[in-house]
């Protein structure tokens, strides 16, 4: 390992945090798909079973209170980190489960017909692509695919010339799950507002790893997944911008969400409540809620811009020792580093994506093979068999990208 | 001795990730894992599952890679014994 090879955070130190990385001494490359949890977030969780839990709101007495004092907190803490509301962070299962609530709200409340178009890229993961299909069906519009260039940008010429007055709504990652590139939501955002449309951006990747400003975005809705940014499994947020859906019917119904329903001359007369509690029918997951806030805090106490720069590093680092590896057949998205996240998705001549990934596996080397649900980006730049992907976040080091290399090398002999 | 064969070259279609021949590999042989009287002869392209890659997981399961034969350019056979 070169003895400088750019900024780096003290992520030994913060290793110890993480009981898992700690316990089994894995070389965990895999956090696109999930991150590890630190200890913080993991004690947190285990608190609120062992000495909070009860449901939020209408209880009168004090572990009720406690709770929903938390959850609400919990709501204002997301919000400060996206720079929002808190009643624009509505608290969902995960990315997925934003997506299709913002694809039923358009279905559910007209903002989508069949004169209309949607527009999407041809990189998005299928969780932003399969519910906008689903909508050009239900409703009989024309659904169009913005295409990449060779290093998986998004030309934002062309996503221009496909928006136009019709456009009910434009789809697009933040950025790529399997590129790790950073598209230019802003200059989108913009065109899409123009001709009278709505953006929704799935931020499931970038979320946790650079500092997001929705304001700032000039977006309308942001779907990301507590798992990806060291917070629990099954709590996700979608925000939504508290104009648009003011006086929207939320595609999900139930108790919790109203303040009020009567029968009057037979009828059902609902009073909704504010949002976001409009747009958390049930009981939510509360310890959830609860522990991603506490994620927010530890990834708040490193700041955002460090971990960017800190993975902006061991990416640049990856690439490099990746273009040495001799039987190294394709790296999807390219070589360059620019505006990238911590992923790296490529393909060896010897082995196919889960032949290796299966060899890596079973030396320790945690990574993800296949299409990692974006087959439609992988067969359109020319990687019919998928990718082995590695993905970086702030508790790995240059030794991880030394073990992986190593490993590679052994395998290519 | 029961042979269990995989045979991944005759069938038609893609690997998707739950046909996959590493996973279904190592599904079959994590099955079997400790009993003695089975062996498992796998047909399949070398570049989806290689003899150094059936090897590891038949270590880590009580077995041991016997032999291994090219059928054609791109085609293996391989055997797979009890430890």
């Amino acid at each position: 390992m070169p003895s400088d090879i750019g900024f780096l955070l003290d992520y030994s130190s913060l290793k110890e945090d993480f009981p898992l990385l700690k316990k089994t001494g894995i070389v965990y490359l895999d956090n696109a798909a999930t991150t590890q949890k630190p200890r913080q977030v993991i004690d947190t969780i285990n608190r609120f079973y062992t000495e909070l839990n009860a449901n939020i709101a209408r209880g009168l007495y004090e572990l009720s209170l406690k709770a929903t004092k938390l959850y609400e907190e919990a709501h204002e803490k997301i919000a400060k980190f996206i720079g929002s509301e808190p009643e624009e962070v509505i608290f969902t299962k995960n990315t997925t489960d934003s997506i299709n609530i913002v694809a039923w709200l358009f279905i559910v409340n007209k903002l989508v017909s069949k004169e209309n178009n949607i527009v999407v890229t041809i990189s998005e993961h299928h969780s932003n692509l399969l519910p906008w299909k689903i909508v050009a069906d239900v409703v009989g519009c024309e659904l169009r695919i913005a295409p990449v260039d060779e290093n998986g940008f998004v030309d934002i010429r062309v996503m221009g010339e496909l928006i136009d007055e019709a456009t009910a709504v434009v789809a697009m990652g933040l950025a790529s799950n399997v590129t790790g590139r950073i598209q230019d939501v802003r200059k989108v955002a913009k065109i899409v507002h123009q001709h009278g449309g709505y953006i929704v951006v799935d931020g499931a990747q970038a979320v946790p790893h650079i500092p997001i400003n929705v304001k700032d975005l000039g977006i309308d809705f942001l779907a990301f997944s507590g798992h990806k940014m060291l917070g629990p499994t099954g709590i996700g947020v979608l925000w939504a911008k508290s104009e648009i859906t003011e006086g929207l019917k939320y595609p999900i119904q139930g108790g919790g969400a109203i303040k009020s329903v009567k029968v009057e001359g037979g009828k059902i007369v609902v009073n909704y409540a504010d949002m976001p509690w409009r747009g958390e029918p049930g009981t939510p997951h509360i310890a959830g809620a609860i522990g991603l806030a506490e994620a927010v805090n530890y990834l708040s106490k490193i700041g955002l811009e460090n971990i960017k720069r800190h993975e902006e590093t061991l990416t640049r680092y990856m690439l490099r020792r990746l273009a040495e590896i001799a039987t190294l057949e394709g790296v999807v998205g390219g070589l360059s580093a620019k505006n990238r996240l911590g992923i790296v998705s490529f393909t060896v001549k010897k082995y196919t994506p889960y032949a290796l990934a299966t060899k890596l596996g079973l030396e320790g080397i945690a990574v993800r093979a296949g299409f990692h649900c974006a087959e439609p980006l992988h067969r359109y730049l020319g990687f019919n068999e998928g990718s082995v992907r590695v993905s970086f976040y702030l508790y790995n080091g240059p030794e991880d990208v030394d073990r992986l290399i190593q490993a590679l090398e052994e395998k290519q002999s | 001795m029961e042979r269990i064969v995989l045979d991944f070259v005759s069938e038609e279609g893609e690997s998707s990730c739950t046909e996959n021949p590493a996973i279904k590999f190592i599904e079959v042989i994590q099955k079997y894992s400790g009993k003695q009287s089975v062996e498992i002869l796998v047909r399949v392209k070398e570049r989806e599952l290689p003899p150094d890659v059936v090897s590891m997981i038949a270590e880590r399961n009580g077995f041991v890679l016997k032999t291994s034969k090219r059928l054609d350019e791109t085609t293996i056979e391989m055997l797979v014994v009890p430890k």
